[in-house]
This record gives C-alpha cells, structure tokens and sequence, in this order.
C-alpha cells in the first residue's frame, strides 16, 4: 500500500513538474502573431492591403457616414432623414458642440487605427527579409501615402493632432501633445514626398495593381496639401507637373464621373476600390446611407435647395442632373421602373432631393442591396479637382491666363462657357466651379474653412452665423416647399455657428480627458 | 446503456436482503411523550428498515433476533437498542442539541460546522426543493445571507449573482465548483437538477475562498450532490405542473393614443410648424390592436418530473435520479427543456481503499425567447396586425402590417418569424479513488471530465412588410459548439488528535485544469422556401461563410491547509494556494494566495459551564488573499486578423494588427477581511450569525480604454490592465428562531445584509461613463464614490406658466430654459452659475440596496405544513428609462392609458408630468433626470407553499405529500415598472437601469411527492 502511495505522489509531482511549462503555454490558434510576421514578400503584401484596408474599413460608420457628416456641415446638405432620431448628426451638422458625438470620435478613431497600419507596415517592411528591394521600397512609399491620407484627414477636421510613428505601448503615449498645423502638415508633407519618389506611376503598374497609390496620387495629395497651407508657388508649380505628365484626363462625360461603368476612370487619381461580391465586405454602403427611405435608403445627408439653385444660378443643368434628385424626377440613368416619378417623401425627407452621385441604378444594384456590398468606386481625388486646384493657386500667384486655361477645361465639358474674369472675379469663379464639380464629394467644407472672403473674414464665417447667407436664405428668401414644410429637421441651420470655435472640429471629449489634458481641446468647445 | 445500469441497481438491493426471524413492533416518541412520524428504524448492518406512522408507531419484519436496532431522524440523536426477544420496543428520542455538527463542505475537505473558522453559509438540498425552478439559484434567494441573487423570468435565464459586493470591474460571478470540480468561467448553473443537490455552500470570505486563489475573488458557491448511504433503497417520485403569468401593462387603446399623438403636435405646433403624419396615405380605417393580447399568452406552463432512489450496504452505496424540466415563454415560441441524469456510487474495496465514480448525463433543448415586451408596448395601437387580405403574398412573414405612426417592427411578425433553436448534450463525469494507508492519512485523486456538446440553428427568413422592415435574403446558420473541461485533484489529507486536546488537520494537493473549446459555424443565404425541411444550410444557395478554432485555458496550482484546535476552544486555520494560468504571460503565470483565520468558541470554556442561556458562542476573525482572473485568452499577444482589400475589383487577401497585447499582464488580487459571531441561546433554538467584512482589490483587472491615437485595433483602444481599485465593505445578520409544541412546529429565519461598493481607482481615468441615453452617460462611476450611482439634472416639478419660466434665471435675468413654455419640466441650476450644462448634474440615484433581506417561514402542524420564503432589497433606485417614453409618446409610440390624463394641461393639473410635446425643445424626455428615477426597493414573496401528507395508514406505508404553491406570487413596491428585481439586473458598473427585459412571472403549481 505504501508503494502504492509512492507511486502515486511520485507520478503527480513528475507529472506536474515536467510538464508544467507546456502545460501553461498554449499556442494562438487560428490566428497569426505580429512578432513572427513579416517574413516573406507576400506578408508584407498583404500588410500593405491591410493600409488601403483601413480607409473605409469594412462598414458605413467609421469613414463613410462620416464623410457625408463633414458635407452635412456645409450649405450643401442637410441631415435630411426626418423619421429617425438625428441626435448623432444634428449637433455637428447643425453647429451644436458636437465633442460627446459618436461620429467625431469614430471618424477619429478610425483614422489613428489606420495610421497604427501604416506605421507597423514602415517600420517592419524596412527590415523585412526579403529580396526585392524595388518592392520593398514601393511598400514603403505606399503606407507612407496612406500614413500622408490619414494625417491629412485629421489636419483638415481637428487641426494640429499627436503624431504616432510607431507602436507604441500605453506608457508610451501617456502625456502625448499635440502638434501644430505646421508641424503636422510638415508630417504629411515628408511622406507625400517620399511617397511621390518611391511610387510607380499609374501606368508603369501591373494591371493586377489597379487601385494601388500612384506616384500621380501622391503628387495630387501634396498639391493638394499645399494648397491648403496656402503655399500657393508649390501647389502651382507640383501641380502643373502632374497635369502635364498627361497620365490623367477628364472623362468626357461628367455622368460617367460617378458611374460603376467607369470605376478607375482615366479621371481618377484615387479611389476606394469596392467589390461586389456577398460573400465579403468589400462594397460600399454611401449609396444605401444616401438614398431615399422609399427606395431602401436611410435619407442621411440630403442636398439643399441652395445648393440646387447655385446650380440653376449658373445655368449648370447638366451637373445638376447628375448630383440632385428631386422628389418626383425621373432618376437619370436609370431605366427600371422603380426610377420614374422616383418618390422622395417630403414628411420623411428634408428638402425631397437626395445625392444623385452616390445613387446606384436599380439595375446594378446587388442583392442583397442594404450592405456593404455596393461597387460604386468611392472617388477621393480625381482629374477636375487637380485641374481646379492647379486653377486657384495660380490664380493666387497672378497666373490668370494659366488658371483661366485649366478652369475651361472642366468648363468645356459640361458645355459651360468659358470665365473671361480675372484676380478675384475669376478667384470667385474658381470657387463656384469648386462647389459645383465637386459637389457633395466632402470638399466643400474645408474649401469654406480654408478660403479667406474680401471681408477678412474666412468663408464659412459668411456662409453660417445669425447673418450667414445660408442662414438667411433659408429663414427669409428660400420659397423651397419642401424645406420650408417639413421642419423635423429646423431650418435654422448653422444660425449657432460661432467664429471663434467651428473652424474646426472638437477633439473627441474623451481622449481630451483621458489624456488628462495634455491632448488639448480646441478652443471654446 | 442508462436502462442497464438502472436495472443493475434496482436489483442489487434485492440480493442483498438478509435472513429473516421476528417481527419488531413499538412506539417512538420525544420527551413529553409526543409521537414522532417519520423516524427511521433500521437494523443495524442491513437495509431492513422502515418509518414511523403518524402516530408514531412502526412494524419491522424479519428482524434475527440477535439484532440491534437504529432509531435515526434528522434533528435528534440517533439511538441504538438491542432487539428484545418480547418483539416490542418503544423508545423516547431526544433532541439534537448538537445541530451545530453538521458537516460543512469546504474546498478540497470537510468540516464540522462547529469547527468553522471561515464565513460559509449552507443551503441545504431540502431547502431548495420547495421552489420549482430551472436554476438553484432562484431557489436560493434569500436563503444565503450576503448573497444578492437577481434574475429575470425568461425560460433558462441566468439571474446575477454578487457574493459580498464587487470588488471587481469585471463582473461579479463567483466560481461555482460541483462535486470538488471547478466549473469554466460564465457556467450558467442550470444544467444541474436541483433536485440532486445535497447542500450547497456559499465561501464568502477570503479565509474560505483563497484554497481556490486565482478564481476566488467573486466568493465560491460549491455544490455537493446527493450520495447514497447506508440502508435499504428509498424511492422518491416528484411532479409539479406550474402555470405563469405575467401582468399586463396597462397600454393606451388607438382612441388615446390618437388623442396623444395629436396632442403632441398640435401643443408645438406655434413652434416650427411640425408635419402632421397622422393622416397617413392609403389607410382606410385604424384598428385597435391590443399588441400585448396579440403575442403574449396568458398562460406559460413549467413542468417538472423527478424520479430519484438511493441506498447501500456497508461496502456500495448508491443514489440516482432521472429528472424532467420544461419551462416555456409567454410567447407562442420560446422554451427550455431539460432531461437530467445522474448516478453516485461508491464502493469500498476494504478498509484503506474506496473508490466511486459520479456519473451525470444530460440534454438540453431550448428555442430562443424573442425579447419583445419594449416592441410590444410602443407598438402602435392603431396598426392591424396583418395587412389587408388582398396585399397577401406566398410568404407568410410578408403579411403583417407595418406600423402607421412608428417605426417599431411589428411585434407579432417578430414572434413569427423568431426561429433559433440550440441542443445541448452534455455529461459529467467523475470517478474518483481514495486510499488511507493509515489512520487518519488518506490520499485521494479525482480525474473529472466535464463535457457538452451544443449545436445551435438559427433561421432567418426572407420577407418584405416595408422598406424598413425586411430582409433581403434569408440565412441559415449553424453553430457547432464542443467544450471538453477536465480536472485532476489529488490531495492528501492527514487528521490525527494529539493528547486528546491538540486537533490537526493537514492538506496538501496539487492540480491540473483545462478548458477546452472547439467550435465551428457555418452559414449560407437565399434558402429555395421557408419549408423547414429546408432550413439547414446546404439548402442555402449564396454566400456560404464557415469559421471555427480551439480555444483553451489551463491552470496548475499546488495547495496546501493546516488546521488546528486545542481542546475545540482555539482555532486557527492557514492555507495557501499557487496558481499558475495559461492566461498570463511569462514571468507572470503564477501567483500565490495566502490566507489565515483563527476562532475562539467560548462557549466551550469552563467559566460557560454554569449558565444554560448561550448554547453556542463563538467569534471569528480570518484574512485571505484571492484573485480574479476573468480576462481574455491570449490578451498579453501582438495578433494579426484579415483585412481584405480590392485590387483591380478583385478581392485581394490583406491582414492587419487586431490585437495590441500587454506583455507586463498580472493576476488581479483581493484582500479580505472578515470577522464574525455565531451564537446560540436556548439550546439551539435561536441561532444569531454576524460578520463584517471588508474587501479591497488591487491590479483590478480593467479593459483599459487608451488613448486612441495609439491606434490600437481594440475598440476605444481597450487593452486588458492591471489598474485600478474598488472596495465593498459591509455587514450581515442571520437570526434563524424554531421551536416546537405538541403537534406544531415551526422555524422563521431572518436574513439581513448591506454592502457599499466604493471604486477606489480607474487608472488614469477618474470616471467611468455607462449606460447610453440619447447621448448622455446615465451612470456615473467616480473614484471615491459608490458604483452605479445615476447621475444627471434634478428635475424641480413642472412649469405651470410663463411667469414661473421667467422667474428661473440666473443672477443676471438671462432666462435658463429659454426653450421652456409652461408645462416643461423646470431643471436646477445646482452651482447657480445662471446656465443648465454638464455641471448642473448630480447623483440622483443609486442603483445597489442598502439593505438586504430574505425572511423564511416553516410552519407543520400534523399533516400539513407551510413554507414561505420572501425576499427584498430596500434603498435601490432604478432608472427607468422607458418611462418618458411611454408618457410622451416619443416618435409616436403608444403610451401608457393613463399618458393623455396624466399629462399637465394647464396650470395645476400636474407638478410632475410634463405637456404632452413633439419637438421636446425643453428635452423633458432627453435629459437624463431625477424624472425617471424611482425608489427600486421592493419585498417578494418568492414562495408559499401549502403541503398536506397523506396519513399513512391511508397510503399503506407510501409517503405521499401533495402540495400547492405560489412563486412571485406578491411584491410589495412603490416602483411603477413590470418588475423591480428585473430592472436592478445589469453589469456592476451599469445596473438598475430597465430596460424591458422578461420580468420574473408569477406561477402557480401543483405538486406531488411520493416515497417509498
């Protein structure tokens, strides 16, 4: 019996001591592990789709909805959707002090979780033991284009942000500031540069690379940063070189613009590549978020009928064709049924007019079509914009003629005549083509923030307020039945836009104070 | 195979019976000479045997007459007699004073309940067999002092169990050990029929709980199951059919809600000029549904079967059970099902080795319960249920109406189209060895596999009923659950008395966990029809989705306990637990949890001889360590995820960072204070238990939001973390008083607790924001200050008119509620700095109790008997939050009957609620509020049963006891929603606030016993 005990306590402690250390040390399984990783060519591949990846992400509400948030803040768009609680929307868009808002902080979020991408991507892909060196440089100009993207979307909205390089671990970043404009921008603009020299050009990539970032992208980005820094000599002279390099060209149709006939247009510069397939969220959900709520739509980010009349204002009927869709029109474009006299309820719809550009025939629509399965490219810089850029910061530098010549070519294709104007007449009319061509492509609003009025005052200054134009024209001019009904959605709009705080966007309310302070607000939030 | 090891066991008695000579006859009684019923008489050394009548009178056969004679009952002192040649034996019994001898479980041993030095509490089975209940846990409620046990009335559901307060962020469920083997994190317990339980015990303390160290910090519940004993084999058969209902709410019919919902409009409409969409386009005429009437059954039934036997000899002793449970919802889908199993055998080899094997097969099916009382009550009431006859399609899910006014779905077709169905098989098994090679040192190893396997369907159809309603396509999906959990315990135990005076009691023991699980789920789209002979996904035609992985938890630990008294007056206990866990990184995997608690029973002093008041008095004093390791597996690893991008519109396969981990990791500990007083007076028959105890955590655990730009993967950056601090501290009294005259006897025990729980600290945050509501945090959790505690603007009664509106302004005269026109709600300006924002908000309620109480009641008097169990909790808030809502007709939901009455109209009509209003420019409704907090304190009556035992010489010697019951059958409470103790569940850092969940029904039953 005894031998029996020994035996037993015996086999128990070799047991338990000989295979302790296994015992505890389960491997990850079905999931791969960072530290091993980027070993080959094709993990550091994928990596850099995991970069590209994080633009949208694979849902409406990180990026998308978003987007159409920072349009709704213009006198482009309402909310629009009258049935549904707006209180994500409504103190962003109606310049309310948005910093507890979900969309602040997700678009935020979401920007940092990219750039976390990009900077695993740099830093690892660099010591990555792999071969082809031309591949590694252009992984690496890749993710720092992306890095320049992300950086700049969060310049444009909240100002100077922290700047992460790296991953870092939470004692890292405790105590992390912010940095400047300038500083940020100098961020941005050191890796568009990098980006620009270690990036094919469109046409030197492989076909199976459609949708990568080009040398041209990048070019059109820092331009683009340029230009919004009011560095108004580079933006002209980069942005001269790029439409010389004759790579891009406008579509001859401006319908064609936003069609899923003709994703990666010669127009196009950048884009976000969508894919239809159901099995995956590879598609967008805009059209879906933007549509009529009688047409499977959930009615967010209506146009205005200011916006419609700044159209009719100028004569632009064929662009406005193609970017409204009012309540009863025939949808352009669209052969089914469903399309004709398209309904558009008033009760339920703002202004009764949605985005005709985020619009999907019901043709090409999948199934099921409420999901992020629609692939309609998502256009983020294309040719007309490059070409009015190219427009205004020459006009800045005295270089009318050049300017007037590039404004014609976006002119000409909707058959417009050409702006004979020059210094700030043809400024104005740079400005106007901007928010016609561009309309409700998330532009508007930092073309207000950025333009600076004969008033000294910066656009959107003059735009919203108790004396701003939109603010007026819908409480005392607009006869628009539909706006003027339905007040679900007020029509005071933008009358609590205050000088000294919505030029920009608030900081998340919990980073600030996660950050104890030392990420600090913006002023007067 | 289960058929024959029944028969197997049915037979065995057989064989075993002995020879036969006289038959024995006589009379037992307690002092005072009143007959006692049901007393065993045995004879010694075999299963011949039987029980007293009514009168007190037995007849045993076959008695050799040489025999000795066991007169045994539950209460008083067991009694040997030898048999008297004349056949005749009448004995006079006497009370167990000595109840206090009870043997109490603890972890990995036993103890006498006097030599307790730690604070356990111990239900016994027989005290939890009067409820009808899926879960013992329901049946436990205000039976184990310091244990807040809530739940909610949903077929199968979990109530929320918090042992002593929280000292945790990370949930409060304490780790439940069946059998001496530790159960896997978030055991929902029902899978045991309470029907097999002999006891369970509650460690409450830390003294108690830290020989389970790592897992302990929540308290310990451990269940023992029923065992065979000696004697001859005894049947018991049990039914009881029970009938639920639920009340009603009492909603607006279409003539109020119509006057409502035009009332809110028309009382704006001098602001903004709102749209009218009463008149919807295309609607002939309105209905008057009555929604609850339409879905919710009157009537839900619960059934319960138990069949169960033990027995033995002096070398196999035996138990089993077969039982049935089926509880179904109050809709017309919704149930769970449950066949249970079980079978305990013990066999002695000789006198050192003894071994047995615990054996419990079971399965489980259940259909999901849609949760639907929220739709259900904002449903419009003018909305048919299904839409005109000649809009009807093929499919059937497209044929309800969408709603007129709202955007509810419509909540019979939710009913409808509610198809999720889950089986479960599962089987526990335990066998274990024991050898005492000498007396008093036995060693002992357990290997227990606890399996299940769970495959869950979920159908989802395709129907169209609006824009808004419907589903593109339908989708079949299929999850294949296994979980395969095993342990070894080996201990070795050594008890010897020294000089009669010095008692020692060593343990020492080592362990191997693993907790495995093995998953897969498949999915696909777009099934041919609805049939259900199709819905299983190789039927679907598009999208076909599969994933699936292991996921495992292993811990080894070593044990050890040293337990001592001198002369059963001083007592001290030690012990010490190392744990080493798969879910921390290097260098962190294990940790050790002391703890130690002494007791001094000075009743047991000589000085104490002389009185005869105090029967019992003994103090405790214990201190433990123990720890909480509930995070997520692999949380210390950099792991990478798909990202898959687009390339030239072809799919292109990407990866990306998913998760940040945190290499530095480490266990969460908790130290815990307790001291405590039992006392008895008057032999026993008033039992008073105190203690007071503190808790406090370190390295809590948290989900630590970082800093987003970080850019860690996790949502909000949450990263597991060693930060933060909470502390519970609070105190309990048990006074537990029986007694018995002549044909009446009777017991009332009342239970008493109250705990605070204060967050000490969060890290780098001060606050913790939870419970969302139009934007705002209802809860705030603050360091320094109690959890859960609501935070928000006082609402000051309602403005009767203009002149009250332009009196409530800042120093300056600016007006405060600007927005505000008479019948608003008036909010303070609490800092009086002449504006309402975020620092006008204070606490306004606090969603834990100050006070605790369960109260039980026994009553018998000859063949009847009564228990009733209450149960409350008294200085709770709850939010609730669909309050407003249902008063204001939000987004045109319907209201309550009495929202047009109640509404103010004018001045004096009301000073607490508002106009009825569309736009809710003065955000009535919006803001979180005083409005909607209401005192959450309620009293249950959980149980009350009334039972009569059939006379015996009417059953010719079956035991038959039938009974009828109530549960939930009152509650005494001041709060206006379906049910106070429904509303005060919720996670630790988020609870009280309502949300409509299934409230706890109230149920009628009828019940049989029989044993034989």
């Amino acid at each position: 019996m005894k031998n029996i005990l020994k035996i037993f306590i015996g086999g128990a402690l070799t047991l338990s001591l000989g295979s302790c250390s296994d015992f505890l040390d389960r491997p990850v399984l079905g999931q791969e592990n960072l530290d091993t990783y980027f070993q080959t060519e094709e993990e550091c591949l994928k990596q850099v789709a995991g970069c590209y990846q994080a633009i949208f992400f694979d849902d409406w509400w990180q990026v998308q909805a978003p987007y159409v948030g920072f349009d709704m803040c213009t006198d482009d768009l309402w909310l629009g959707n009258t049935t549904q609680s707006q209180s994500d929307w409504l103190r962003m868009g109606h310049y309310g002090n948005p910093k507890f808002d979900g969309p602040i902080s997700n678009f935020w979020q979401y920007r940092y979780k990219g750039i976390l991408r990009c900077n695993i991507v740099i830093n690892r892909v660099a010591d990555a033991p792999i071969k082809n060196e031309t591949l590694r440089t252009r992984m690496i100009a890749e993710a720092k284009f992306l890095r320049a993207f992300f950086y700049f979307d969060l310049v444009k909205n909240y100002g100077g942000v922290p700047v992460v390089l790296d991953m870092l671990m939470p004692e890292e970043i405790h105590g992390i500031q912010r940095k400047s404009i300038d500083e940020t921008y100098a961020q941005i603009e050191q890796d568009l540069k990098d980006a620009i020299a270690g990036l094919p050009k469109r046409s030197e990539y492989s076909s199976s690379d459609l949708g990568r970032a080009t040398k041209g992208a990048a070019m059109g980005y820092l331009g683009k940063a340029y230009l919004y820094q009011g560095k108004y000599s580079e933006a002209e002279s980069l942005l001269g070189e790029l439409i010389d390099t004759q790579e891009y060209d406008l579509c001859t149709n401006f319908k064609d613009v936003w069609s899923i006939d003709h994703n990666n247009s010669v127009e196009s510069l950048f884009e976000v590549q969508f894919n239809s397939d159901i099995s995956y969220n590879l598609g967008g959900r805009l059209p879906v978020f933007t549509g009529s709520r009688d047409d499977s739509g959930w009615s967010w980010g209506l146009p205005t009928s200011n916006l419609e009349k700044a159209f009719l204002d100028a004569g632009d009927t064929e662009r406005l064709r193609w970017t409204i869709v009012k309540n009863g029109d025939d949808v352009p474009g669209d052969d089914s049924d469903e399309a004709k006299d398209y309904l558009i309820t008033p009760s339920k719809h703002k202004s009764a007019r949605i985005n005709r550009k985020y619009y999907i025939p019901h043709a090409q629509r999948p199934t099921p079509y409420d999901a992020n399965h629609n692939n309609l490219n998502h256009k983020l810089l294309r040719f007309a914009d490059v070409l009015l850029m190219y427009a205004e910061a020459a006009n800045e530098e005295g270089h009318d003629e050049n300017a007037r010549k590039a404004l014609k070519r976006v002119r000409d294709r909707v058959e417009l005549p050409e702006v004979t104007s020059s210094g700030t007449a043809l400024r104005d009319a740079i400005r106007l083509e901007r928010r016609l061509e561009l309309a409700l492509e998330n532009h508007r609003l930092y073309d207000l923030r950025r333009w600076t009025d004969d008033n000294g005052k910066k656009a959107i200054c003059n735009v919203f307020g108790q004396n701003g134009t939109f603010v007026r024209y819908n409480l005392y001019e607009s006869t628009d039945e539909y706006e003027l009904t339905n007040q679900t959605e007020n029509s005071n709009k933008g009358i609590t836009f205050q000088e000294n705080r919505d030029l920009l966007f608030p900081i998340p309310n919990t980073e600030v104070l996660l950050s104890e302070g030392s990420i600090a607000q913006n002023p007067n939030f | 195979m289960k058929k024959y090891l029944i028969i197997l066991l049915l037979t065995l008695p057989l064989c075993l019976m002995a020879q036969t000579k006289v038959t024995l006859t006589g009379k037992v009684t307690a002092a005072g000479n009143e007959p006692l019923i049901g007393v065993t008489v045995m004879e010694k050394g075999t299963t011949n045997g039987t029980m007293t009548d009514i009168d007190g009178n037995y007849t045993l056969l076959n008695v050799p007459e040489n025999a000795t004679i066991l007169y045994s009952m539950i209460g008083l002192i067991t009694k040997e007699v030898k048999m008297d040649k004349g056949g005749v034996i009448n004995v006079v019994m006497e009370d167990n004073t000595k109840m206090l001898d009870d043997v109490v479980v603890i972890g990995y041993g036993v103890v006498k309940k006097s030599d307790l030095t730690s604070s356990i509490t111990t239900v016994k089975g027989e005290a939890l067999k009067n409820m009808t209940s899926g879960n013992a846990l329901y049946s436990m409620q205000g039976k184990a002092n310091g244990v807040q046990i809530i739940g909610s009335g949903g077929p199968g559901d979990n109530p929320r169990v918090i042992i002593r307060g929280v000292t945790t962020i990370n949930g409060s469920d304490p780790l439940y050990v069946v059998d001496g083997v530790p159960m896997a994190d978030g055991t929902n317990i029902n899978f045991l029929n309470q029907n097999d339980i002999e006891s369970i015990e509650v460690l409450k303390d830390a003294s108690a709980a830290a020989i389970y160290g790592t897992r302990g910090s929540n308290g310990v519940i451990l269940v023992t199951t029923k065992k065979g004993s000696e004697g001859k084999v005894k049947f018991q058969v049990s039914a009881s059919l029970g009938m639920q209902t639920l009340s009603k709410p009492d909603m607006a019919n279409a003539a109020t809600y119509e006057k409502v919902f035009k009332e809110r409009y028309e009382n704006d409409k001098a602001k903004g000029g709102g749209n009218a969409p009463w008149d919807v386009a295309g609607i002939g005429s309105f209905s008057d549904t009555d929604w609850w009437d339409q879905t919710v059954n009157d009537v839900a039934y619960t059934q319960s079967y138990n069949f169960s036997f033990q027995g033995g000899t002096d070398k196999f002793v035996y138990s089993g059970s077969f039982g049935y449970f089926r509880q179904n919802s109050q809709f017309d889908v919704g149930y769970w099902e449950r066949i249970t199993g079980r079978f305990n055998t013990e066999y002695k080899f000789n006198s050192i080795v003894k071994a047995g094997i615990d054996f419990a097969p079971r399965y489980e099916n259940w259909d999901d319960t849609p949760n639907l009382f929220d739709a259900i009550m904002r449903m419009d009431p003018t909305t048919p249920v299904y839409r005109a006859r000649e809009d009807w399609t093929a499919n059937e899910y497209d044929n309800y109406a969408r709603s007129y006014h709202n955007q509810v779905w419509n909540p019979a077709g939710s009913v409808a189209r509610q198809n999720k169905h889950s089986n479960e098989y599962g089987l526990m098994m335990n066998p274990y060895l024991s050898i005492e090679p000498i007396k008093g040192l036995v060693a002992r190893t357990q290997f227990s596999v606890n399996a299940r396997f769970r495959m869950t369907d979920n159908y989802t159809p395709k129907f169209y009923i609006d824009n808004l309603e419907q589903s593109e396509q339908s989708k079949i999906e299929r999850n294949s659950n296994h979980w395969v959990d095993w342990t070894w315990t080996n201990t070795l135990n050594y008890m010897r008395t020294f000089n009669e005076k010095h008692n020692l009691n060593l343990m020492g023991g080592f362990t191997m966990e693993k907790f495995a699980q093995y998953w897969l789920t498949g999915s696909r789209e777009a099934l041919p029809s609805n049939h259900e002979n199709l819905q299983y996904v190789s039927a679907g035609t598009l999208n076909p989705q599969a994933s699936g992985t292991d996921v495992y938890t292993s811990y080894l630990s070593y044990l050890g306990r040293v337990m001592y008294n001198y002369d059963n007056r001083y007592y001290l206990t030690a012990s010490v637990r190392s744990d080493g866990s798969s879910k921390f990184p290097k260098g962190n995997k294990y940790a050790t949890f002391p703890a130690a608690s002494v007791a001094w029973r000075i009743s047991e002093e000589g000085f104490m001889k002389n009185q005869n008041v105090l029967s019992n008095l003994k103090l405790r004093a214990g201190w433990g360590r123990v720890g909480n390791d509930k995070i997520d597996i692999n949380s210390f690893l950099n792991l990478i995820g798909g990202s898959d991008y687009v390339f030239n519109s072809d799919r292109y396969v990407g990866t990306s960072i998913s998760s940040v981990g945190n290499t530095t990791l480490k266990w969460e500990a908790v130290e815990d204070y307790n001291v405590g007083i039992d006392a008895g007076f008057l032999d026993n028959r008033l039992d008073i238990t105190a203690d007071i105890f503190l808790k406090k955590s370190k390295d809590m655990l948290i989900k630590k939001q970082n800093l987003m730009v970080s850019g860690y993967p996790m949502w909000n950056a949450e990263m597991w973390s060693n930060i933060g601090s909470m502390e519970a501290k609070g105190w309990e009294l048990s006074v537990n008083w029986k007694d018995q005259m002549r044909d009446f006897n009777y017991e009332v025990g009342v239970n008493l607790s109250s705990v605070k729980n204060i967050a000490k600290g969060f890290g780098l945050t001060t606050e913790y924001l939870r419970g969302g509501f139009f934007n705002e945090y209802i809860i705030k959790n603050e360091v320094g200050g109690e959890i859960s505690r609501f935070y928000g603007y006082v609402a000051d009664g309602i403005f009767q008119n203009q002149t009250e509106i332009n009196s409530h302004t800042s120093n300056t005269g600016e007006l405060l509620q600007s927005d505000a026109v008479p019948g608003d709600i008036r909010f303070k300006d609490l800092n009086n700095d002449g504006v309402l924002d975020e620092k006008d908000k204070t606490y306004i309620g606090s969603a834990f109790p100050d006070l605790m109480i369960g109260l039980n009641l026994r009553m018998g008097y000859k063949n009847f008997d009564l228990v009733s169990n209450f149960y409350g909790t008294i200085g709770n808030d709850i939010y609730n939050s669909a309050k407003g809502g249902f008063y204001a007709g939000t987004e045109g939901q319907n209201v309550f009957a009495d929202a047009y009455d109640k509404a103010w109209r004018g001045e004096g009509t009301s000073n607490y609620y508002p106009r009825l209003s569309y736009t809710d420019a003065n955000l009535n409704y919006r803001r979180v509020s005083s409005f909607f907090v209401e005192d959450g304190s309620y009293f249950r009556c959980k149980l009350l049963q009334i039972g009569y035992t059939l006379p015996t010489k009417m059953t010719k010697g079956l035991g038959i006891r039938l009974s009828a019951s109530a549960q939930n059958l009152f509650t005494i409470t001041s709060y206006s929603g379906m049910d106070p103790e429904r509303a005060a569940m919720g996670s630790v850092l988020e609870a009280g606030i309502d949300n409509l969940g299934y409230p706890n029904p109230r149920t009628f039953l009828f019940g049989l016993n029989i044993n034989f």
